[in-house]
């Protein structure tokens, strides 16, 4: 390029007007296309200050840097306010658009309802349903379901269950604490605080199941989920023995997972009970045969014959005297098992994360009912 | 636990049937569950052997020590090897372990043939420190066939104490004894019924060395003899060397000055230490049982805790001034402790000090200042009973969980702390040419208050008879001493053992008779409850709305309740929200997502987004479940009611307090049908179904579209929630359709307002249908001139609904027309024309009140 044709492209004077050009132009655009030409005619290719850079190359070294600078000053505030015009453009317009959207809401339920959207089949979570049919079985033995918050306080869930603060049982369970150590609140790390409540709450004798959603301190993955779900029974009566306990879970196995099932106890440890056991049902696919029949491998329960399914015990008489039972009168049993644990051997679900997902082609597999 | 398999069967009659699987089923049977059986893996692979030294040739003229070897591998392993060693201790006829070339040694040193000194070495052979079973690298390491058999050419491993089976019992927090060889041992004894030798009993107690003060007495001077009983290094007190009386002056005295933290302290100085590595035996135990080798005299401390289940303590003599006392610490007190780490220690803390101050946070860990080191002459041996909250508290509150602390933790046995010092003390002069200088002792540990049970009772918790001698012979098996309170055999009077704190109670006593009874034998009965009156309603309608909603075509899913700003941000939610007041966990999962969840309808984005993702749907999702907010005065002072008595209704009450309100809510997202009607139409269905009916009116709140979303009332007019559709940006920060919907509800709210349904009286006769149309200002609801004509036509109207809305061209702007279709009915009667008329009339004027007017028909 002639390089006074560049020095006349440059000027001062020139890239002022094309700059306040510019700008007026940007404010005065209204609508997101006019700033669209309007950013073409002042930020595009051929536009002035576009032109302007291109001739630099043509100025004599010493005034290049000078004007270089104040090129690149005026596209800056150009583009600056392009941007700030296409955000406020942008907010008005969406903000127009709201408004033209904006209906009769009430038409909602005015309006006659026979062209509704068809949105595919339904289904129920599987938790939701066998915590539905555990309490079943339990209504129709007499028992009745009780309630409690998932958030906790310490003392429902720790003191009095016999878990006294600086025992090691409280880091047992790796616990979720609310605000600072002392709020005295946790989430619950197990169903357990329900059977306090159902026992402060209601009138001897107590049977009662409660299914809840219980939290503790674990990543998720295949096997583990730090939000999962138990039910734990309670009967406390006249004469309640370790017998009764066993034939009641006996029962439970049966009617989840078939005809003929045992379960099996097996001495633990848990404070608020005394005798305390942990239950295994009988694996429910080879029913014991991979124990005895060397030829069968048996994957639902790794060839051990049994399923580790829960704990329980005879209500600790520290417990019942904390809620002010007389333990020369009544006893009671305890027991509590994971529904993810219980679901995922019912129907051979081999990653716990399938429960977590929401994803909506597990929930249909079940429908709405176990 | 980890429990070897050679050390249980010294402790143990096993049968030669049992095996590691058969013992771990037993114990498991009786209350100790055996979560795997470990075999010692070997930290080298490939040809590493016994070998012999047939031959030893020193090289000369080199600038060390260089020694060429012949040495026996084993005929399969090719005969005699020359091998090339540095060591000075190798020797001929000495046993060692080859590393052949094809083996790899820890650290990955693979062994290969090569040449050094114009000489062929085929192999090395190794030290115990390049084998991994020792620090030891001063020379190379001898075994002792007298100690472990073992022949020329078998693979080093088992000799090397790799290839044991390791029981590992997952010990219950009540079960402290069980943390412990002895332990273990009488568990296994209990379960295969077979004779157990308790190694405190072959410790012959009672000489002279068990009382106060320096022993003094039987003088021998000497090193030990070596020849305990086992091979594994029993010596009695009676072997022990002692020292005489006029070096008496450097014991250390033992003074408790704590009481509520300790309540039994046996100091005992021992001098003429010397630093020596551990015997094979005893490293080869300490690895198997999980704990690294470290020197002879902190090794044998360790050992014992592992035999006895005593942890115990060594401090250097030198570094100690005066004598040692268990006392609180004072505010502002410092220790560092052997980790390392420079602790502030409070009152509450528990610490072994001297003259100068803390030298040892009791029971958990050892100071750096008191450290036992290579040079080390004289210890104090520290045996001490700690009680277990005192140390529970020190443990939490500096999180340190140490060994020593799990066990003070869970119930030390008060009474084996003499019995672990001399045990430590004979190994101590075993190994480490140490004697004993004196022993002073402090405290007499509490004794186990006596139970009184009926003979009866373990059998009447069991619901079978078991008799009062089983009951008996049972309590005896585990250590209980038992008398009859009247001598009928109808009551006992049951004394633990010491090693047993956890036995306070008749309960605990029937869980010992009946788990060594075997709860395999427990009979099964099944009680019922009485009068038990099924589901509640409310618990029948909850079950109820899960059905209907997966009946009209939603999923079901379940979120996590965690939650975060980033979420309220992706909603809209004004910084003033009452949703960003939210419950905040001190310990989340995740830093992002600290706080419990106040709203549904993220943790429902968030699952759709995922089902897009994954090509699902689209489709309508719902949850039921508690949101939480924070409640005025949850941050009050807590309460902490007593647990032998019923706490009062003030104490539930002021428990209940401190939590936060967690209403029951149910949200609804639909990226299907992009009608912002229907997340409304589903509400009302619900309600309709519990019995309800809803209001709606405009709102602008979020995260929905301010034009296109509903406030919902209940009848009465209580808020029940919001449904529309969504706000346009928040479907695009979920990738979601821009139409998207969603509703939440306080289910809780609906579920209370859910009433009993009174049959309405049905007409038989025919219904008159009227349509008619107003044009009516764009502003006014529809359901405003619906209600208008409700009213006014009065009992005779069944229905008014909109079949039209029209804005356009036909009509002047700012005004909308609306089509209804009535249906009027009388009860008792067809209607008349004349009735009809009259209603359609009423129909029109109560439109007009309301600013309708029939729309005049092209």
């Amino acid at each position: 390029m002639d390089p006074q044709q560049a020095a006349l492209l440059v000027e001062p004077d020139r890239v002022a007007a094309a700059l306040s050009e510019a700008l007026a132009a940007i404010a005065a655009a209204a609508t997101p296309p006019d700033l669209a030409a309007t950013r073409q005619l002042h930020d595009g290719d051929r536009s002035p200050l576009a032109l302007a850079n291109r001739a630099l190359g043509s100025l004599p070294p010493s005034e290049r840097a000078a004007a270089g600078a104040r090129i690149g000053a005026a596209r800056t505030s150009i583009r600056e306010a392009l941007l700030a015009r296409e955000g406020l453009l942008h907010q008005q317009w969406q903000a127009a658009t709201l408004r033209a959207e904006r209906v009769d809401v009430t038409e909602a339920l005015t309006r006659s309802e026979q062209q509704r959207p068809r949105v595919g089949r339904g289904g129920r979570h599987p938790l939701s349903t066998i915590a539905e049919r555990v309490a079943e079985v339990f209504t129709a033995l007499g028992y009745e379901v009780a309630e409690g918050p998932e958030v906790e306080a310490e003392w429902f869930t720790f003191d009095a269950l016999n878990i006294p603060a600086d025992h090691p049982a409280r880091s047992m369970q790796d616990t979720f604490f609310v605000t600072s150590g002392e709020s005295g609140v946790v989430l619950r790390t197990q169903t357990s605080p329900i059977q306090i409540r159902a026992l402060l709450a209601r009138p001897l004798p107590v049977y009662v199941i409660a299914p809840g959603r219980v939290y503790r301190t674990d990543e998720l993955d295949a096997t583990h989920t730090p939000v999962f779900h138990q039910v734990e029974g309670l009967a406390v009566d006249r004469g309640i023995t370790m017998a009764d306990l066993k034939g009641t879970l006996d029962h439970l196995a049966q009617a989840m997972f078939g005809s003929g099932l045992v379960t099996r106890l097996r001495p633990s440890y848990f404070p608020f009970t005394e005798p305390s056991a942990e239950v295994d049902l009988q694996c429910f696919a080879c029913r014991g045969a991979c124990l005895t029949d060397a030829s069968v491998a048996c994957r639902t329960c790794g060839n051990e014959g049994w399923i580790e399914w829960g704990g329980c015990g005879m209500v600790n008489p520290r417990v019942l005297r904390g809620v002010g039972i007389d333990t020369d009168t009544y006893s009671g049993f305890a027991f509590g098992m994971g529904l993810e644990r219980t679901l995922m051997n019912r129907h051979r679900i081999v990653d716990m994360r399938a429960l977590v997902e929401g994803d909506i082609r597990f929930t249909r597999q079940f429908g709405s009912a176990l | 636990m980890r429990v070897p398999w050679e050390w249980l069967g010294e402790l143990v009659d096993l049968p030669e049937s049992a095996s590691a699987r058969s013992v771990a089923d037993a114990l498991t049977r009786v209350g100790l569950a055996v979560e795997s059986i470990d075999r010692s893996a070997a930290p080298f692979t490939g040809p590493v052997v016994i070998g012999r030294v047939l031959a030893v040739e020193e090289l000369t003229g080199l600038r060390k020590p260089i020694r060429y070897c012949a040495v026996d591998v084993g005929a399969e392993h090719g005969g005699t090897r020359s091998i090339i060693c540095g060591a000075p201790n190798v020797a001929e006829a000495a046993h060692v372990v080859v590393a052949l070339p094809g083996s790899v040694l820890p650290g990955g040193v693979a062994i290969a043939e090569r040449t050094a000194y114009r000489r062929t070495s085929q192999g090395m052979i190794c030290s115990g420190r390049e084998l991994g079973v020792s620090d030891e690298q001063a020379g190379i390491l001898i075994l002792d066939p007298s100690d472990t058999p073992m022949t020329v050419g078998e693979p080093a491993a088992r000799v090397l104490g790799f290839d044991d089976p390791i029981l590992v019992v997952g010990v219950t927090p009540d079960r402290g004894y069980a943390l412990s060889m002895r332990g273990i041992a009488r568990e296994v004894g209990l379960a295969l019924d077979v004779p157990f030798h308790d190694p405190v009993s072959m410790l012959h107690p009672g000489t002279g060395s068990t009382g106060t003060g320096s022993t003094g007495t039987g003088s021998t001077g000497t090193g030990s003899t070596g020849t305990g009983s086992t091979g594994t290094g029993w010596t009695g007190p009676a072997d022990a060397p002692t020292v005489p009386m006029a070096e008496a002056a450097i014991v250390a005295s033992a003074t408790i000055a704590a009481a509520e933290g300790a309540d039994r302290l046996v100091l005992r100085t021992l001098t003429g230490l010397t630093d020596a590595a551990s015997p094979a035996w005893l490293s080869r135990r300490l690895r198997a049982c999980g704990m690294r080798s470290i020197s002879a005299a902190v090794d044998i401390t360790n050992y014992v805790m592992l035999e006895l289940g005593q942890p115990l303590h060594a401090f250097d003599r030198s570094r100690v001034s005066g004598g040692l006392t268990a006392r609180w610490a004072v505010a502002g007190e410092r220790l560092q402790t052997l980790d390392g780490i420079v602790r502030e220690l409070s009152p509450a803390d528990l610490v072994i000090a001297d003259d100068r101050g803390p030298l040892a946070l009791a029971g958990v860990m050892g100071g750096a200042s008191s450290e036992v080191t290579a040079d080390t002459e004289a210890v104090i041996l520290e045996a001490a009973h700690f009680l277990p909250v005192a140390i529970a508290r020190s443990s939490r509150r500096h999180r340190l969980t140490t060994e020593a602390s799990r066990r003070f933790e869970r119930g030390v046995d008060p009474q084996v702390a003499q019995a672990a010092s001399v045990r430590a003390a004979g190994l101590l002069a075993d190994v480490c040419g140490a004697a004993t200088v004196g022993v002073a002792e402090a405290g007499v540990p509490a004794v186990s208050a006596p139970i009184v049970i009926a003979a009866g009772h373990p059998g009447a918790v069991a619901g079978m008879p078991i008799g009062a001698d089983e009951v008996r012979s049972r309590l005896i098996s585990v250590g209980c001493a038992v008398a009859d309170v009247a001598g009928d055999g109808e009551r006992l009077t049951v004394t633990a053992p010491s090693w047993r704190p956890d036995l306070s109670e008749p309960a605990d006593l029937v869980e010992e008779v009946l788990r060594l009874r075997g709860y395999d034998e427990l009979p099964a009965t099944l009680p019922v409850g009485r009068g038990g009156r099924g589901f509640t309603l409310r618990q029948r309608r909850r079950q109820q709305v899960g059905r209907l909603l997966a009946g009209m075509g939603a999923v079901e899913v379940l979120t996590y309740p965690f939650t975060g700003p980033i979420s309220w941000q992706a909603l809209g939610l004004p910084p003033d929200d009452e949703r960003r007041q939210a419950v905040r966990l001190a310990n989340p999962l995740s830093e992002e997502r600290p706080f419990l969840r106040t709203e549904m309808i993220s943790g429902l984005l968030e699952v759709a987004h995922r089902n897009n993702a994954r090509g699902n749907g689209p489709a309508v999702i719902v949850e039921c479940g508690p949101v939480m907010r924070p409640r005025p005065g949850m941050d009050g002072p807590v309460v902490h009611p007593a647990v032998d008595r019923r706490p009062t209704a003030a104490e539930c009450a002021a428990l209940d307090a401190l939590l936060p309100e967690q209403p029951l809510h149910l949200g609804l997202l639909d990226w299907s049908s992009g009608e912002w009607a229907e997340p409304i139409r589903w509400i009302a269905d619900l309600a309709a179904d519990l019995g309800c009916t809803i209001a709606v009116e405009p709102t602008a709140d979020a995260p929905f579209h301010p034009g296109r979303a509903a406030l919902v009332r209940l009848a009465g007019g209580q808020v029940l929630g919001h449904a529309g559709q969504l706000h346009p940006e928040v479907c695009a920060a979920y990738g979601l359709p821009p139409a998207s919907g969603a509703a939440e509800i306080d289910l809780d709210r609906l579920l209370d307002a859910a009433t009993e349904v009174i049959a309405a009286p049905l007409s038989s006769h025919p219904v008159a249908k009227e349509d008619l149309a107003f044009v009516v200002a764009d502003d006014i609801a529809s359901e405003v001139v619906a209600r208008a004509i409700r009213d006014g036509v009065g009992p005779l109207i069944e229905s008014v609904t909109l079949f039209d809305a029209y804005r356009g061209p036909q009509i002047p702007a700012g005004l909308v027309s609306l089509a209804f279709t009535l249906r009027l009915r009388a009860p008792d009667r067809t209607l008349s024309p004349a009735e009809i008329r009259a209603a359609r009339q009423a129909a029109l004027d109560a439109a007009a009140r309301v600013g309708a007017q029939l729309r005049e028909e092209a």
